[in-house]
């Protein structure tokens, strides 16, 4: 019952923050609303009511774009454009560790790195202390599939338990995620 | 000539939708709910369910699919009565296939390998709701989080 409230509010929440990133974005307010309540229909139907992770997921990947575009849109002030792109690479890291396709969402910190590269030679401190924002930011995004995975690595690999180690353990990137997905699914 | 009334209304102003944003939002998602809602419950009603997956972790759904005389669902105690055998049929329509795997590890953390390929946060948000707080890796990081959930979000939609 817990799972199927936290699962609804995680919905709502993230419709309204879909809303908000639309705004933001296009700045065209029907657009925005249309959005918010397409995701609200959303063909994924209950799994949005269920205990899924989905719903949650939504709510802190909008959650972090929304900051990464406020980061964005605050050119003119540097901490506070730092500030929002670090709290949005936290967001993606929690979101990271609901599922682990999260992962992808720091797609958005690879290309801004690319992109302020060339202004290193005409703004060096601010440009540097942007990338080190985003190298911050892409770091939790990395640490939500990283963090579960060492915890896995520490339990199945380390033989404490006595049990014989897992077979992927032995592998070039001893990761679990990889192993259960085509071992099991 | 008669002077022209124009209604000049610009399109943000005029449609109710559009003024308010929030509301539109809340209340298109209350009324969706109550629609999946109902044909949730309302296939309790006409036949069984697609497997008994739920039965893995919601008591009393053993009996899963068999008609009651009151249409309600009858599991291994058949309900509480009316009230509570919707509220218990809804939860076991709700927790099957993945939903299996989040409750258990909301209970009683990882235990079995393929319990892993699914992703700790939400188990972990579950506990905390309903221990009203965040307990992190093996318990030596406890943190008060029930206020702060609603907290962040509205604080993301308004403040933000």
């Amino acid at each position: 019952m817990t799972g199927i409230a936290v699962a609804n509010t995680a919905h709502l929440l993230s419709a309204l923050v879909l809303y908000r990133l639309g705004r933001v974005v296009w700045r065209d307010q029907p657009l925005s609303l249309v959005a918010a309540l397409l995701h609200v229909v959303s063909p994924a139907g209950l799994f949005l009511s269920a205990p899924y992770a989905e719903s949650s997921f939504a709510l802190l990947s909008f959650s972090g774009y929304l900051l990464f575009a406020l980061g964005c849109r605050a050119e003119h002030r540097p901490t506070r454009r730092d500030l929002y792109t670090v709290l949005s690479g936290i967001f993606f890291g929690l979101a990271t560790a609901f599922r682990s396709n999260g992962i992808l969402n720091g797609v958005p910190f690879a290309w801004e790195v690319l992109r302020n590269l060339p202004r290193l030679s005409q703004r060096p401190t601010d440009t540097l202390r942007r990338l080190s924002a985003l190298g911050v930011g892409g770091v939790c995004v990395a640490a939500g599939s990283l963090g579960p995975q060492a915890a896995a690595y520490l339990r199945f690999c380390s033989g404490t338990s006595g049990a014989e180690p897992r077979p992927w353990c032995q592998g070039y990137v001893p990761s679990i995620y990889t192993f259960v997905q085509s071992h099991y699914w | 000539m008669p002077p022209q009334h124009h209604k000049n209304r610009s399109s943000s102003s005029s449609t109710g939708a559009l003024a308010h944003p929030h509301r539109t939002i809340l209340a298109s998602f209350f009324a969706w709910k109550l629609f999946l809602l109902a044909i949730a419950l309302g296939s309790t009603l006409v036949g069984d369910a697609y497997d008994t997956s739920a039965g893995l972790v919601v008591q009393g759904s053993s009996g899963l699919g068999r008609p009651g005389k009151d249409g309600g669902l009858v599991g291994g105690d058949g309900g509480g009565g009316g009230g509570l055998g919707l509220g218990h049929a809804l939860v076991t329509r709700l927790s099957s296939w993945d939903a299996i795997y989040f409750v258990s590890v909301a209970r009683r953390g990882y235990r079995f390998e393929q319990e892993w390929a699914f992703g700790g946060g939400l188990p972990v948000v579950v506990r905390g709701v309903l221990n009203g707080e965040l307990v992190v890796r093996g318990g030596h990081v406890v943190i008060d989080v029930l206020p702060g959930v609603p907290v962040t979000g509205l604080f993301l939609v308004f403040v933000v």
